[in-house]
């Protein structure tokens, strides 16, 4: 089937749904640039990390799922189709095969929640000018806004976290059929940090210190936010946003609660301001890296093909 | 003045008319039900979505989900005014539900869509099924909408038990409020009597692809495949397969005889879940005007 590679960017999106360019609410950027020089340049001056690349599509090209473009923390750029690339050859009856489905998923959600964010900041800040043209005394610094359209957010952050739920079961039964040097105990604990623990012994060291770090950065926030998406109070808790001022523009904050075990809506804070495409960005470009070092570690081990999953057959 | 304009109509398996091109051999000068009609003769696909576009901001989406029967689903589940400052918690939490469901719904039938553009001139237009592998968001978006399906027939479950059982002890979710001891006692008959079917017909079965979602392995969503296929005018249809027996929970034991599509399927039982929560609204709306209720709590 016929397919063309993106080459021209459409747009680069930020933190808080911020881009950059010579229009209207936009950050202002030297001049034309690489991407890459233009995110360096825009988190330089205004503390903001590049998030997604968009490109426009040519008609003739028939690839949408590499059309967007994930900026992980490090700086990896990862769509649906090079994620796919990167489990070519794995066999699609497998541990890694269910893992690549779940991942693919986090990334998906995310990069909508950026998208969502995107086109939200740019109508807020036309919304603001008009207010600030009609009130001298509006607002001028950081404020919060009643916003009828945050619930869009709220469902894709339902769907990051309960994707990167699966993604994290899945790993559990990828690193046991890995490392597990007791035969006798045919399945792993049922919890992911007690699996890390009866593990640690037989894994590599640098995965190891990779996993320890993601369970503690964000691993049991994943798996509680979770648990109240899934079964308690809804995410939404607060319909508001909070419109931050950066540089001479908008950027824009859907708040989720401080604490991700408090499981009733009437009892959520938002005193730490945690902004829900930031922490999901943090946790699909974790997912993102680690997987791909467990999957090394797979092929080091050349089990990848025998990795059936159990629960399958 | 702000100008709303229609721009594109997006019927079930991907099928659509963008209003600038008319790009389905319908004549897109007519009104949005003439050409709905002329897609259902020609191809057999009901209109699902009207893509909208207005010129000033809105923090609301325009698009217009549509039902199966050609009216506009609703946005949630509409109680008597002197319940809201009373329960203002009834019903809030099942219509939070329903929308996240609408809108993954929404964003599945724009998809749909796109990938049909997309292959278009990439098609043999032989009529002919062709394989496509490449887009499991048909199914992230699928995952979504049966997890939010689940928890608004749970919710709904909730409110019935505040406002006609009102006692310790709420049931987990919709099933359990069935079983429930005092449920045949409190709860109108009339109401029990939608409610025991639409669980049967389709409550179950939302259950059953929303634990496979969470529960299951899902290996098999990566080797099965959509199709396309286009017609002598480049017209694509896509058809991406669910399970007819989500039930079977396993993936070598699911059966796909029946043609089951992911758009269409969801797309009727969000429909349908809509119902059970007017039936459900009206319910509780003639009972509170008829006898009143001073005692409903939010709480578990």
């Amino acid at each position: 089937m016929g397919a063309m590679m993106y080459t021209k960017v459409a747009n680069l999106v930020f933190e808080y749904g911020l881009d950059c360019g010579n229009v209207p609410h936009s950050l202002a950027v030297t001049g034309p640039a690489t991407p890459n020089q233009i995110a360096e340049e825009v988190t330089a001056k205004y503390g903001v990390r590049p998030l997604l690349i968009s490109y426009e599509r040519d008609k003739d090209c028939t690839l949408l799922h590499e059309q967007d473009t994930l900026l992980t923390v490090s700086g990896l750029q990862v769509n649906l189709g090079s994620l796919e690339k990167s489990f070519i050859g794995i066999h699609t009856e497998s541990l890694l095969a269910d893992l690549h489905y779940e991942l693919a998923g986090v990334l998906f959600h995310c990069m909508a929640m950026v998208r969502l964010y995107s086109a939200a900041r740019r109508d807020l800040c036309v919304f603001m000018e008009v207010v600030q043209r009609d009130d001298p005394i509006s607002p001028t610094t950081d404020f919060s806004l009643d916003w009828r359209g945050s619930p869009e957010v709220y469902f894709e952050f339902d769907a990051v976290v309960s994707k990167a739920k699966r993604v994290l079961d899945q790993w559990r039964l990828v690193l046991w059929e890995l490392f597990n040097k007791n035969k006798k105990a045919k399945d792993p604990p049922r919890r992911f940090w007690k699996t890390l623990q009866t593990l640690a012994s037989s894994m590599p060291e640098q995965l190891k210190k990779g996993l320890l770090e993601a369970w503690q950065s964000f691993g049991s926030d994943v798996l509680e936010y979770r648990e109240n998406v899934q079964h308690f109070g809804k995410s939404k808790g607060l319909s508001s946003c909070r419109l931050k001022r950066i540089g001479s523009t908008w950027g824009l904050t859907v708040l989720i609660p401080d604490d991700s075990k408090v499981q009733s809506d009437r009892d959520y804070k938002y005193d730490k301001k945690r902004d829900a495409l930031s922490f999901c960005w943090n946790v699909t470009s974790a997912l993102v890296l680690l997987t791909g070092e467990i999957i090394s570690a797979a092929w080091d081990s050349g089990s990848q093909l025998k990795l059936a999953n159990p629960l399958s057959k | 003045m702000a100008q709303v304009t229609t721009e594109k109509l997006i019927f079930e398996r991907g099928l659509y008319i963008d209003q600038a091109k008319g790009t389905i051999h319908a004549d897109h000068s007519r009104g949005v039900l003439e050409q709905s009609q002329e897609v259902f003769d020609r191809y057999g696909a009901r209109l699902v979505l009207i893509v909208r576009h207005v010129d000033l901001v809105t923090f609301d989406t325009l698009d217009v989900l549509l039902r199966p029967d050609g009216n506009r689903l609703a946005d949630g589940f509409g109680l008597p005014v002197q319940m809201f400052q009373p329960y203002p918690f009834l019903l809030a939490d099942a219509s939070y539900e329903l929308l996240g469901a609408a809108y993954h719904c929404r964003m599945m039938a724009v998809r749909y869509a796109e990938i049909c553009e997309a292959l278009q001139s990439q098609i043999p237009k032989t009529g002919e099924a062709v394989p496509i592998k490449t887009h499991h968001e048909i199914y992230f978006r699928f995952d979504a909408i049966m997890t939010k399906a689940r928890k608004l027939l749970d919710r709904l479950a909730w409110d019935i038990w505040r406002f006609f059982v009102n006692r310790p002890g709420r049931p987990d979710n919709f099933e359990q409020m069935l079983d429930d001891r005092d449920i045949a006692d409190r709860v109108p008959s009339d109401l029990l009597d939608c409610l025991r079917p639409a669980w049967n017909e389709l409550g179950l079965q939302i259950k059953h692809y929303r634990d496979n979602v969470h529960h299951l392995p899902r290996s098999g969503a990566c080797s099965f495949s959509g199709s396309v296929e286009a017609d002598a005018h480049a017209i694509c249809q896509l058809t991406m397969p669910i399970p007819d027996n989500p039930e079977a929970k396993c993936e070598r034991l699911f059966e796909y005889q029946s043609g089951k599509d992911a758009l269409t399927y969801s797309w009727e039982a969000l429909a349908y879940l809509a119902d059970i929560g007017d039936t459900i609204a009206n319910s509780i709306a003639s009972r509170f005007l008829s006898h009143g209720c001073d005692d409903v709590h939010e709480g578990r």
